[in-house]
């Protein structure tokens, strides 16, 4: 009697429990989760730093390789009128570099390539990249070298969504790509990755293949 | 459908949403109330008089506007899936606010229907223990808080729904101890009610202190939520923190205030009433009598 009066007590918050984490699973709940799953993921083979040449904010060519050469690199392609995933990589790579140590952060790069060009023009960029990090490099072009660049990654280029006037989405991918010092493509860094991962990813990006 | 407020994956809109489980909930909380009440009050309530005077009808109305107000679009949504400010805001609501005015729209002889040696009068006279009390709540505050409970539970309506009670039986609980409305249901004093009232601003330092000096955003869901007014992820949860202390901290200390006066009232008009007796020339305590 008292046994199953007790296990009444114990089987319910557990229902309770598994019940709610249930939706976990399900797909609307897409979110993504800490912990893991957001850990930089290595390619098998790493790919070597694009050769693409764009727009910067103040309006002058932007040799890619060249520009970010000897620097660790964290490649990323969105729009600013991205409502979730763009801000939130933006705001949490900056987040982790602003508590980095000035000697690690002087050896990386951030470059926010545009794939929404035309909204986004070189003021429009470099005001919103400013919110996160005036170092950021934004970088815009022609709709078909913007595409190319992404082609160039081995990325299919973005494309508009479902459109209500002139609010449009886009839709892109929502890796970062992070090529180490020697000029190799050899993580991606999916949307989830969180601030304290990017703290511990950097230096060792940077470092790669040592230890930081 | 969406029924309960949820984390959702679209950026933040001021566009109306529904919840009518919301709306479900706050008339379940009436109806059960008017139910009770009505089934109850022939046979319990003293006789003549309203079973529920007005002034407690109106307590317990304004509970439920503020209980529907905290649960419902914009504040329900935007704590549960958006910003850590506004579901402390939440927590503040469903455990510091809305119970108070609940638990004194309750007549005093509704606890009494339930008798002593029955399930439910033993559970309301177990529950106005202030240890226990004590127990529960902060039970219910620190499993809420912890960071694999906010991500799972905030992800889903029916986790959401859970957490969102959870505070609200924990915040009544709370409050059992001071506004039990009937003296044979809680017979804690004054001053043990003022020391319960401190001893429950403690533990909130805990997650209060988290929030407010970690380096890094405590839950993913926040963090990675789409940002509203691009208020940042960091930036929220030091609010957040601060709003467990220094919002929540304050009600309490406000009810503190309220039972000490109280309590001066009460002591207050047995000294006059002491004088009183003694000027009609009676001793009024038979040790102290000559």
């Amino acid at each position: 009697m008292h046994t199953s009066r007790l296990s009444r007590w114990l089987v319910l918050p557990l229902v309770i429990v598994l019940a709610a984490c249930e939706g976990r699973r399900a797909p609307s709940a897409g979110r993504p989760e800490a912990g893991g799953a957001t850990a930089a993921r290595e390619f098998p083979n790493p790919r070597p730093k694009p050769d693409f040449v764009l727009t910067d904010t103040d309006g002058q060519a932007f040799a890619f390789r060249e520009g970010t050469e000897g620097r660790m690199t964290l490649l990323f392609f969105g729009y600013t009128n991205c409502p979730d995933i763009c801000p939130v990589h933006m705001a949490n790579i900056a987040a982790a570099l602003h508590k980095l140590p000035d000697e690690i952060v002087r050896q990386v790069a951030v470059v926010f390539v545009t794939v929404d060009p035309e909204r986004d023009t070189p003021a429009r960029l470099r005001e919103w990249l400013d919110h996160f990090d005036r170092g950021f490099i934004g970088l815009t072009g022609t709709q078909a070298e913007v595409d190319s660049a992404q082609v160039a990654m081995r990325l299919p280029p973005a494309y508009r969504e479902a459109a209500e006037g002139e609010a449009y989405f886009v839709g892109h991918s929502a890796h970062v790509i992070a090529f180490t010092k020697d000029g190799l493509a050899r993580f991606a860094l999916p949307f989830g990755t969180r601030q304290s991962e990017w703290a511990q990813e950097i230096p060792r990006l940077v470092a790669y293949p040592g230890q930081p | 459908m969406t029924w309960w407020c949820a984390a959702r994956d679209v950026a933040w809109s001021w566009t109306w949403q529904a919840y009518p489980g919301v709306w479900l909930f706050v008339l379940a909380v009436a109806g059960g109330f008017t139910l009770l009440v009505r089934r109850l009050a022939p046979v319990h309530a003293p006789p003549g008089g309203r079973p529920v005077p007005p002034a407690q009808v109106a307590w317990f109305t304004l509970g439920l506007v503020l209980l529907w107000l905290s649960t419902d679009w914009p504040v329900g949504a935007l704590g549960a899936g958006y910003l850590l400010s506004v579901h402390t805001a939440q927590w503040i609501l469903y455990t510091l606010v809305v119970p108070p005015f609940l638990l004194l729209g309750v007549p005093a002889w509704l606890p009494l229907a339930a008798p002593a040696q029955s399930k439910a009068g033993r559970l309301l006279r177990i529950l106005a223990r202030p240890f226990v009390a004590l127990l529960v709540t902060d039970a219910i505050l620190l499993a809420s808080h912890l960071p694999p409970v906010v991500d799972g539970f905030r992800r889903t309506q029916w986790g959401s729904f859970t957490v969102d009670l959870a505070w609200l039986i924990g915040g009544l609980v709370m409050w059992w101890p001071i506004l039990a409305p009937n003296p044979s249901i809680s017979r804690v004093s004054y001053p043990w009610k003022i020391g319960y009232l401190f001893l429950c601003t403690l533990v909130p330092i805990v997650p209060a202190a988290f929030l407010t000096y970690a380096d890094y955003p405590v839950y993913a869901l926040y963090e990675l939520a789409p940002r509203v007014y691009n208020i940042s992820a960091i930036s929220d949860q030091q609010a957040a923190g601060l709003l467990m202390k220094a919002v929540a901290d304050p009600i309490i200390w406000l009810a503190m205030a309220v039972v000490f006066f109280r309590w001066q009232r009460v002591e207050e008009a047995e000294d006059r009433a002491e004088k009183e007796a003694r000027l009609r020339g009676g001793p009024t305590d038979p040790v102290a009598a000559p």
